[in-house]
């Protein structure tokens, strides 16, 4: 057993599989608990110095998100164990 | 030849699949109207710690690199994951015995991150490495009880294990074969890694591969790999 960070959305119950700051923005990426293949991506808003999840606000940021978290990990596919 | 065709029918399924999941992620990740980014109910970013099965976010981590990728890189991609899921199905068989026991303790670790843990029994380890699986060679037995072992102190374990394994050979060495006593019979890892005249990175690399070839079922392959392996310096 390994012990994860979860946080409930709409949909069910999602595991935050990584942290990316890109421009300043945290996005962070997330799996459903029940299924490593569903996946969404949030940013992070603060209000009020707390932090928010939002959705993101166009195709283009999704790609910079993409993007930014296969730069991080495209090796970890080859190296899987 | 349009980049579809060079995808067989197991392939085209795969990809199918893949674009199902990515569309998906795109569209539960976007607001797509102004009015319903209007009324978009805020999420505290707030999570709380969970137990799940081992190595699930490296799993996670796999899940959206294929996904995002396989569109991309076409074949290539699909074949290496295609591989690495053969290959883990294979490893699972050879390391299951180490996770049977694993012993978590309720008492958290030092650092507050998460719970700490045990090997219950390390000679019931090492009598499963050599009795179980007798269809699979030795050398990947031990290395898929290396792969079963917990990352932290996974070489002081080995060294136990290893110093176990050469006990119950030397034991009772008619109950084993040559290999089997050629390669247990060393009283710590790094003596292990020295009869193969290998690093421990090159070692782990080997035997990814060996462990590819079991999960094809490429059994010339093995062969090859294997006498290769035992040709090192053993």
């Amino acid at each position: 057993m390994e012990e994860v960070k979860v946080i409930d959305l709409e949909n069910g119950t999602f595991v935050i599989t990584d942290e990316i700051l890109i421009n300043g923005i945290k996005y962070v990426y997330l799996t459903n608990e029940n299924d490593v293949m569903d996946f969404c991506i949030r940013k992070v808003k603060i209000e009020n110095n707390e932090e928010y999840l939002v959705k993101l606000e166009s195709d283009q940021e999704f790609d910079t998100a993409i993007q930014a978290f296969l730069n991080k990990h495209q090796d970890e596919l080859k190296n899987f164990n | 030849m349009d980049t579809l065709d060079k995808f067989n029918q197991e392939d085209q399924e795969v990809l199918a699949l893949v674009n199902k999941n990515y569309a998906r992620a795109r569209r539960e990740s976007i607001e797509r109207e102004q009015e319903e980014r209007l009324r978009q109910t805020k999420i505290k970013y707030q999570t709380r710690p969970k137990n799940k099965q081992r190595d699930f976010v490296k799993k996670a981590i796999i899940g959206i690199v294929a996904t995002a990728t396989v569109l991309g890189v076409g074949s290539k991609m699909i074949d290496i994951t295609k591989d690495n899921v053969a290959r883990n199905e294979f490893v699972n068989i050879v390391a299951d015995h180490v996770n049977d026991n694993v012993v978590y303790t309720n008492t958290l670790s030092s650092d507050g991150n998460g719970y700490t843990w045990y090997y219950d029994d390390v000679r019931k380890i090492a009598q499963e490495t050599l009795n179980e699986n007798k269809d699979i060679d030795i050398d990947t037995r031990i290395y898929g009880t290396y792969l079963g072992l917990n990352d932290y102190q996974r070489d002081e374990y080995m060294d136990k294990i290893m110093h176990e394994l050469q006990d119950i050979v030397t034991e009772n060495p008619l109950d084993y074969t040559e290999e089997e006593v050629r390669a247990c019979n060393h009283t710590n890892f790094t003596d292990y890694l020295a009869s193969l005249g290998m690093e421990k990175d090159d070692y782990i690399r080997f035997m990814r591969d060996v462990t590819l070839a079991y999960g094809q079922n490429d059994i010339e392959k093995v062969q090859e790999l294997l006498t290769k392996l035992n040709g090192g310096g053993r």
